[in-house]
């Protein structure tokens, strides 16, 4: 059985990662702004006790160099993303050296808290490798410090206080902060899942709408009206500014692409356009599949649409045949009827094979949508499913 | 178990009140570990038998307390004892030990309050940790700070662990508003998603009534394979299919009669009202989200382009570059709305008023997701001609 669900959806891995990305830059600037505090308050420390300038400078250093770092890769990411995730890595790495070296130099146990901080900051970047990164050196430098500097962890007067005891405590809660760290990534990847399957669902939903308004023959037929009601305005438009008439050619242009005439007859007639003009205009119709007309219903649909604030923090728009308000007998319907249904099929919907439906039941994301014990049932007996719908639909399973 | 970690490693794809539950269990497992190694650590600590065995069994109910809590379905509860358990914990380590691993309490129990990524509980709950941590290290010093040790290490220990609360607690506020926006967003695209599939639907119901066939949930076929059905997994479950029974017939009657007019009967028991309300979501001849669910079933299969250049972008600009050739589209766009307006006026045989047509029919949408701000600038400039020439006139 396979153990990890892909998306319904393979095309929504880019929109997925633009997402993470647009959120990668807020973190950095918070990132930016602890690095900047820590270098201020070590300073004005090292100031206020007394140490001397040659052993403030190279601490100080290493703050400036790694805020530099961070706004040089940070202000390259505008234009080239992998330099915002070069930046998490050097940060982490950055951040985990300076709290080493401030133990190593202070020596005083004071410091060794360092190291929690340190993890709490590249927490915020939410990324697994970060995450990785940060365990290990958390680990090698608690184990570092307290195989070479065993006495540096005991206290005057710890009666219970060992080095194994803070050694575990310390892996305790690190154990905490990572599975912490691992379900809080987890949570801001539902909403990017979520909203970069929405964006596909959306394309695809607009893209059988019209097809379906096609077939059902509801699509407006006099759609070249369209293009008079705007020639006629921009007509008047162009004589209140009192300047040349610039848009009738391309809207002539438009309305023969509509009327399907030939290119090469249409670059005969308008000598001072190329191809890659007609290419280009060619978007710009406004009937059936083209992008303005998909950009039309987008529009239209977004008109009829208004949310309230109490929407935003309801569950209940997250569809599912799981849901916890449902009883079992509930959720069994449910996905009965959806099985059913899909076996049945739509008309004025594309045929689902057998293989179509299971294998996206079970191996897509779909798997978490259905009640894991009707899921169990539904996978280790599909092949008692296939013959109850053969049953009842006769010869095929399939009406 | 298995179920249980297959769930956590795959939380991206569950809804927040299933991942609630899970990080209750979670800190459950790491409270239930912590108490445990506490019995042993027990004997280092300055309280007398009485008051440790005292202690001990008191958490051990409040665990009980929260599986009870779980069980009961009640997690944001079960989150708020969770957090008094560690805080408790913490309370007794650091009271009957003063040492560097009671003090990493004071993050352990941080981490928990985090954990639950909750703005409320962790103003509450963790300032009241980090002022317990700061009066812990300025009373008890002489177990933290070792006698070579340099000067000011006291204010170190508080400086870091409040700089810790504080970053938390950025990182808590950047995430409420990461998760706001996020969910604000979906919830938009979920909205514009079921005004398509309110069409898709009147479209499918347009091609079943041309084809003369009569609906799916009055199919024969349809339901006997439905009851059958459902029959053997209830049967697998709860070895009793016979009440499933009932509820496909009852599902079966929702259709026929209506959820409302169900709703509104007098006669029908409450009960009766409620498991219909249950199924109302699952629908099939209305814009239900077991509609909703199938359609995005079946778009699965259509074929679709490979573009993936603006795939997701409704930009005009992203069509073409020129400002005459946006302003052309921005017409087109106007005029096919007001086209579809009229149709709908049309169809619901609504008359229309010489106020209505003065309405602004881009009201409710935020141009900016489509146009650039010359064309927005061009639109409102020339509201009152575009309207004159532009909206239909039928």
């Amino acid at each position: 059985m396979q153990t990890k669900k892909t998306h319904a959806f393979s095309e929504i891995e880019q929109y997925r990662e633009y997402l993470e990305i647009k959120n990668l830059r807020g973190k950095n600037y918070i990132v930016s702004g602890v690095f900047f505090v820590m270098l201020i308050l070590t300073v004005a420390y090292m100031i206020l006790t007394n140490y001397s300038v040659a052993s403030i400078i190279p601490i100080a250093l290493g703050y400036l160099l790694l805020l530099i770092i961070n706004f040089v890769l940070s202000a390259y990411g505008d234009s080239e993303y992998s330099y915002l995730k070069m930046n998490k890595y050097i940060s982490t790495l950055g951040m985990f050296s300076i709290a080493t070296a401030m133990i190593m130099f202070f020596q005083s146990p004071s410091f060794v808290p360092l190291l929690f901080v340190a993890y709490c900051v590249c927490a915020i970047y939410q990324d697994m490798k970060v995450l990785i990164i940060s365990d290990i050196y958390f680990i090698v430098v608690i184990i570092l410090t307290v195989v070479n500097f065993p006495e540096l962890l005991l206290a005057q007067n710890s009666t219970g206080g060992s080095n194994f005891s803070i050694t575990l405590f310390s892996i305790l809660f690190l154990m905490m902060l990572s599975i912490s760290a691992y379900i809080i990534m987890k949570e801001k990847s539902f909403f990017y899942n979520q909203i970069a399957k929405s964006k596909e669902l959306e394309y695809r939903n607009i893209r059988l709408l019209i097809e379906l308004k096609h077939k059902t023959n509801k699509e407006d037929k006099n759609f070249m009206d369209y293009y008079d009601h705007t020639n006629e305005f921009l007509k008047a438009f162009s004589e209140k500014i009192e300047l040349p008439n610039i848009f009738e050619e391309k809207i002539a242009i438009l309305k023969d692409l509509e009327a399907n005439i030939a290119d090469e007859k249409i670059l005969e007639k308008y000598s001072d356009y190329d191809q890659r003009d007609l290419i280009r205009l060619r978007r710009l119709l406004i009937s059936n599949q083209n992008l303005l007309a998909k950009i039309g219903v987008k529009v239209n649909k977004s008109r009829e649409s208004s949310i309230k604030k109490r929407e935003i923090f309801s569950a209940t728009h997250f569809k599912s045949f799981n849901k916890q308000s449902d009883t079992t007998e509930v959720k069994i319907l449910a996905f009965v009827i959806f099985y059913v249904a899909l076996k049945k099929g739509l008309l004025g919907m594309k045929k689902l094979t057998n293989e179509e439906i299971f294998s996206t039941i079970t191996g897509t994301d779909y798997f978490y949508y259905i009640d894991s014990k009707v899921m169990k049932i539904y996978q280790e007996n599909s092949d008692v499913f296939d013959a109850i719908i053969s049953d009842a639909f006769g010869k095929g399973g399939t009406s | 178990m298995k179920e249980f970690f297959r769930k956590v490693f795959n939380t991206e794809f569950l809804p927040m009140s299933e991942v609630r539950k899970i990080k209750v269990w979670l800190v459950m497992g790491f409270l239930l570990f912590l108490t445990i190694l506490t019995i042993p650590y027990s004997t280092f600590f300055d309280y007398s038998v009485l008051m440790k065995v005292i202690t001990i069994s008191g958490l051990f109910v409040l665990m009980g307390v929260m599986l009870l809590l779980l069980r009961f379905s009640k997690p944001l509860v079960a989150i708020q004892v969770s957090i008094i358990y560690s805080i408790l914990l913490m309370l007794y380590y650091t009271q009957g030990v003063n040492s560097f691993y009671a003090y990493i309490f004071f993050y352990i129990s941080l981490s928990i309050i985090i954990f639950y990524q909750e703005l409320f509980s962790y103003l509450v709950y963790g300032t009241l940790v980090v002022i317990l941590g700061v009066y812990y290290t300025l009373t008890f010093r002489e177990g933290l700070v070792t006698s070579a040790d340099i000067t000011g290490a006291v204010y170190i220990y508080i400086a870091i662990l409040v700089l810790f609360y504080l970053i938390n607690l950025i990182q808590i506020l950047h995430n409420e508003k990461i998760y706001t926006d996020l969910n604000y967003e979906w919830v938009k695209m979920n909205h514009v998603i079921h005004n398509y599939q309110e069409d898709i639907l009147y479209y499918l119901e347009d091609v079943r009534q041309d084809a003369h066939k009569s609906p799916m949930y009055e199919d024969l076929e349809f339901q006997k394979a439905a009851f059958e059905l459902s029959r053997f997994i209830a049967e697998q479950i709860m070895k009793d299919g016979r009440e499933i029974v009932n509820l496909m017939d009852l599902y079966v009657y929702i259709h026929e009669k209506g959820l409302l007019s169900i709703l509104d009967n007098q006669e029908i028991s409450v009960a009766m009202k409620k498991t219909s309300n249950m199924l109302g979501k699952y629908l099939l001849s209305e814009n239900t989200d077991m509609f909703s669910m199938m359609i995005n079933f079946y778009v699965r299969f259509q074929d679709s382009d490979n573009n993936m250049k603006n795939r997701y972008s409704y930009k005009i600009e992203d069509l073409t570059d020129y400002n005459d050739e946006q302003i052309i589209a921005f017409c087109l766009i106007y005029s096919y709305i007001s086209h579809e307006i009229e149709k709908d006026r049309e169809w619901n045989q609504i008359e229309r008023s010489e106020d209505e047509i003065k309405v602004n029919i881009f009201d409710q949408v935020d141009l900016q997701d489509f146009f650039n701000p010359q064309v927005i600038a061009f639109y409102n400039d020339n509201y009152d001609m575009i309207v004159k020439y532009m909206t239909n006139k039928k």
